[in-house]
């Protein structure tokens, strides 16, 4: 009975967490799927997402307007960085790895400014009203609840955008054949721009979501981008539906591998499904294999 | 043509004067405080190095320890890493050329070991709990360790009646000689661990463990973590809707940040600094401490602040006998010419051979935000 109790404790928290991680997933997938880019940065957007309305409800804003302005701050930052460092790059025909490391520059650049501005100390998201719910064995809290229904709720907008709009159409085009797409006459260069921004909006969103949860620090990034990569490659690139699969199975794994291994060990068995997959299914779950 | 040059001359003999003298006047004694300045565990670092810079400022004040300034140059070990520790002891010895530091927190402190004793410098402890650093050459607690005041809290809650336990610590040194050493003391009491997690340092989530912890259902959780950890496992058991009591051997002052009401009833261990004290010199500290930084020092800044005297009455042992204070292994041969000294809690500590000494210590909980005296040890 206690191991039943257990593992429905632990199922409902890896599906909790595992929304959020799907919501991770498809943030960072929307942009590598489109442009290709290995978005070191995005750690950074979440992070300062995070900070910036942390900052504004310190200044006696209220959370709704603060969450605003922090997504919006969050969007305008990624379209930044692929405005000023990306494009730029691509232009002039700079190698993945260039890309990278410029990538990778951005993100301990802004984490460290970010430290200096702000410190080292966590800062708790206060003012959502959380409350325990208990039904059953099970046991969340309303801050969980809002967790689930906010990250499903913009993950159905995003594949409802994707599939029904025309710039959806559009992105989906770039994603899967960036030349053919110029041909027809989509410009190229404001897809990428407008991937860069949904993303960043969504990484924003996850990141309010984490830290209403938990207080930030200015690392939090890094562990965001960690899982953001790893959903995409389990899922498999080039399809979205794949990381919100890989984000789900990510975090129930993580949640459940408690029950027969000491919780120290969480990273490793993310990685070492990481690493299954790509030994068996090199393409991810729900990746096609290329000719 | 020969005038100006003379005037040079004597100009030029004047300063050189001048600056022999300021150098003959102002000795140094520079010594490192290798402390918790980042990370989870940077307020232990914020308020330790407080209670330094009072006593600094208090020993320069009146002219030094026998005309040596003291100097206090602060490294960061980053809440525990041992790295960090390893550079800054590098940095402290090979640059600042100090014969003392002050560390703090049980795996940078361990980490330094085998360099000081080498380097013959000496090194105390006023804040890391782990009974690992006993018996080490050249260490020297003024810290009740881990050993005395984690089965203190036991026996009050194992008294109350409870027998079951669950514990969930940090993989550092503190905290794993810790749990360790409950977990022997439970059994011996009778009681039974139903179970026990390691944790990630730093982490935040807890959700998982806490999963654990609620599906044992045990009479009560040991957390011997430091810093901040603490506050998000009491977050996390109290969100699962665990009611058992949480005990631990740590609350660092932001810890209600994290928590905010979930930490009422926390339980934990620790030396009783007494602010309302009548001794003169515990009275001065607690004035000054709270005219600079407007709030009561702690145990840890206590614990920092004697330790910043303890050296300047090394210093002046060192110089009476006509000794260099600069080097490591005098001072600490000074410090068995008496092993008592003057103890900001009141009367004298006396260090004994294993380098570890004894202070009063007191089983706090937390209520309404705040520690409240609930045991007294006797001795």
């Amino acid at each position: 009975m206690e191991a039943v109790s257990l593992f429905l404790q632990l199922l409902v928290r890896g599906l909790i967490t595992g929304s959020l991680y799907a919501l991770l997933g498809v943030s960072w997938g929307i942009i590598y799927n489109t442009t290709r880019t290995f978005h070191f940065a995005h750690g950074f957007v979440y992070t300062l997402a995070s900070y910036l309305i942390l900052a504004l409800v310190g200044l006696s804003l209220p959370l709704i307007p603060s969450l605003l302005v922090g997504l919006t701050a969050a969007t305008m930052a990624g379209c930044a960085i692929e405005y000023f460092a990306y494009r730029p790059m691509r232009e002039q025909n700079a190698s993945q790895l260039s890309v990278f490391l410029t990538a990778m520059g951005i993100m301990i650049a802004g984490q460290s400014l970010i430290l200096l501005i702000f410190g080292p100390d966590s800062r708790p998201l206060e003012g959502f009203p959380e409350r325990v719910i208990s039904l059953g064995p099970v046991t969340f809290t309303t801050i969980d609840l809002f967790t689930v229904v906010l990250a499903w709720t913009v993950i159905a907008f995003l594949f409802h955008f994707l599939a029904r709009t025309k710039a959806g159409m559009m992105i989906r085009a770039v994603s899967s054949n960036p030349e053919k797409a110029t041909f027809i006459g989509i410009d190229s260069k404001k897809i990428y721009l407008l991937v860069f921004g949904i993303g960043s909006l969504l990484v924003g969103i996850a990141s309010f979501l984490a830290t209403l949860d938990r207080p930030a620090n200015p690392n939090i990034g890094l562990h965001a981008l960690l899982i953001s990569f790893i959903t995409v490659f389990l899922g498999g690139v080039g399809n979205l539906k794949g990381a919100v699969i890989g984000g789900l199975i990510l975090g129930v794994a993580e949640s459940l591998v408690i029950m027969v291994l000491p919780t120290e060990y969480k990273m490793i068995v993310t990685f070492f499904i990481l690493f299954l997959v790509i030994l068996i299914k090199p393409e991810g779950l729900m990746g096609k294999k290329s000719v | 043509m020969k005038n100006r040059k003379f005037i040079c001359l004597i100009g030029l003999a004047f300063m050189l004067l001048t600056s022999m003298s300021y150098a003959a006047d102002s000795k140094e004694f520079k010594f490192g405080e290798i402390l918790a300045m980042t990370g989870s565990g940077s307020w232990y670092g914020m308020t330790m190095e407080r209670g330094v810079n009072i006593a600094v400022d208090e020993i320069n004040k009146d002219g030094g320890s026998d005309g040596y300034k003291f100097i206090g140059v602060v490294e960061d070990h980053k809440s525990g890493l041992t790295t960090p520790a390893q550079n800054a002891f590098r940095k402290l010895t090979s640059i600042d050329n100090v014969p003392a530091i002050l560390s703090s927190f049980s795996a940078p402190t361990l980490s330094i070991m085998a360099m000081a004793k080498q380097k013959k410098i000496i090194v105390f402890n006023g804040g890391a709990t782990s009974p690992k650093l006993i018996n080490i050459p050249y260490l020297y607690n003024t810290r009740m360790l881990g050993n005395e005041i984690a089965p203190f809290t036991l026996k009050y809650l194992w008294d109350m009646g409870y027998r079951t336990m669950a514990t969930i610590y940090a993989n550092q040194t503190a905290p794993i000689s810790l749990n360790d050493a409950a977990t022997k003391y439970w059994k011996k009491l009778g009681g039974k661990i139903v179970s026990e997690q390691m944790h990630e340092t730093g982490a935040t989530d807890f959700t998982s463990e806490a999963s654990i912890i609620k599906a044992k259902n045990p009479d009560i959780i040991f957390c011997p973590s430091t810093g901040l950890d603490v506050g998000y496992v009491i977050k996390a058991v109290r969100k699962m809707g665990v009611k058992a009591p949480i005990c631990g051997t740590e609350h660092s002052g932001d810890m209600e940040k994290v928590t905010g009401d979930a930490s009422e009833g926390y339980l934990f261990a620790s030396e009783f600094f007494d602010v309302n004290s009548d001794d003169p010199w515990t009275k001065r500290f607690v004035s000054t401490f709270k005219k600079k930084y407007d709030v009561d020092p702690d145990f840890y800044a206590a614990n920092y602040y004697e330790l910043t005297y303890i050296l300047k009455d090394l210093v002046s042992r060192v110089v009476a006998k006509g000794g260099n204070p600069l080097d490591g292994s005098q001072l600490e041969k000074a410090i068995w010419d008496d092993p008592k000294f003057k103890s900001i809690y009141g009367g004298y500590i006396k260090f004994k051979k294993d380098g570890t000494c004894e202070k009063p210590v007191v089983l706090f909980e937390i209520q309404k935000g705040t520690p409240v005296i609930v045991k007294k040890q006797e001795r």
